[in-house]
């Protein structure tokens, strides 16, 4: 089975889903995210052109405030 | 007369030294707000011998604070003291060598130039972001590292934005958005070792950039204290936004009226 590794966690992994869409798939919200796919930053106009594929290694980060 | 002996055990750190306490000794830091991460950061850097340190906060003093705020005490806040004073007094018990100035304000745009412009680096102790991206505005203009900190609940994370190959918090962040302002401590609860560890991490990073040891790299590091986990990018020579408003355009729309 294919996977791919979000946040350090490795999942099974089907097919391609644009990163918007992987997003969506994990029930967040894009606002204020920082997403590096296999250690590229992904700009944040770019989600829906960039694919997710299997062996990929992605880090979402969302900013926060507070302090 | 400043006394060295006092830092023996950060200047027996061969990558410190004299030289690095030296260096310190003759820095300027802003601290913008003196909540949860800038009375900690003005804690730590008082107690390693930096220079002077201008603290900006208009707040007074509440009991809800003293929860995680370094230095504060009940009678500070049975008496609603304004924070920037009261820590002044605290600090200066602490290490009497350091340079203090007060200034109860709020930072805006038409006080940040005043605040600022004598500083080496600016510390992000506020509790928003249209402070923080006024902060990155005046910074990447003036060509001033800044040292962004976040907490909320029981996740921080941290970041240096400085000049030199970096992308800035605009590259990252388009615009203040709506839903910083639910992530509030008052609504989403923080804890005092979250923010004790993000102001720790934001001052050591402060120390490397003042002493002039630094590494080139910059990450942005987030720690989720509850589960336990650390994530991080690397944020150098990553051009992220190749029409950033405020680092490649030069639009700062937070400083100007």
């Amino acid at each position: 089975m294919a996977t791919i590794t979000i946040n350090g966690e490795r999942r099974n992994w089907e097919g391609e889903k644009t990163l918007r869409e992987l997003i969506q798939s994990l029930n967040l919200k894009t606002e204020n995210l920082l997403i590096e796919q296999n250690f590229e930053i992904v700009p944040a106009n770019q989600l829906d052109e960039r694919m997710a594929r299997a062996g990929d290694v992605i880090e979402i980060i969302r900013i926060v405030g507070g302090g | 007369m400043y006394d060295m002996s006092r830092y023996a055990r950060q200047i027996v750190f061969p990558e410190w030294g004299a030289k690095g306490q030296t260096r310190l000794q003759n820095s300027r830091v802003l601290i913008v707000g003196a909540g949860g991460l800038g009375s900690r950061q003005a804690e730590l850097l008082a107690r390693a011998g930096l220079g002077f340190m201008r603290i900006a906060d208009d707040d007074n003093i509440d009991l809800t604070n003293i929860q995680r705020q370094a230095l504060y005490n009940e009678s500070d806040a049975m008496q609603n003291l304004p924070k920037v004073e009261q820590l002044k007094i605290h600090l200066g018990e602490i290490n009497h060598e350091v340079a203090i100035e007060t200034a109860r304000q709020r930072v805006d745009k038409f006080n940040i130039h005043n605040l600022a412009h004598d500083v080496d680096l600016i510390m992000d102790g506020t509790d928003n972001f249209p402070s923080r991206f006024l902060i990155n505005d005046y910074a990447v203009k003036n060509k001033k590292p800044w040292i962004f900190g976040g907490a909320i609940g029981a996740e921080g994370q941290t970041a240096v934005f400085r000049a030199g190959g970096n992308p800035c918090l605009r590259c990252i962040m388009d615009a203040p958005s709506a839903a910083c302002g639910e992530n509030s401590c008052r609504s989403a609860g923080i804890f005092g070792p979250v923010v004790s560890a993000i102001a720790s991490l934001q001052t050591m990073e402060a120390l490397k950039i003042l002493s002039g040891s630094a590494p080139a790299e910059n990450y942005l590091i987030k720690i989720n204290f509850w589960m336990g986990g650390i994530q991080r990018i690397l944020l150098t020579g990553k051009v992220l936004r190749p029409d950033c408003p405020c680092c490649m355009k030069k639009e700062f729309e937070y400083l100007d009226d």
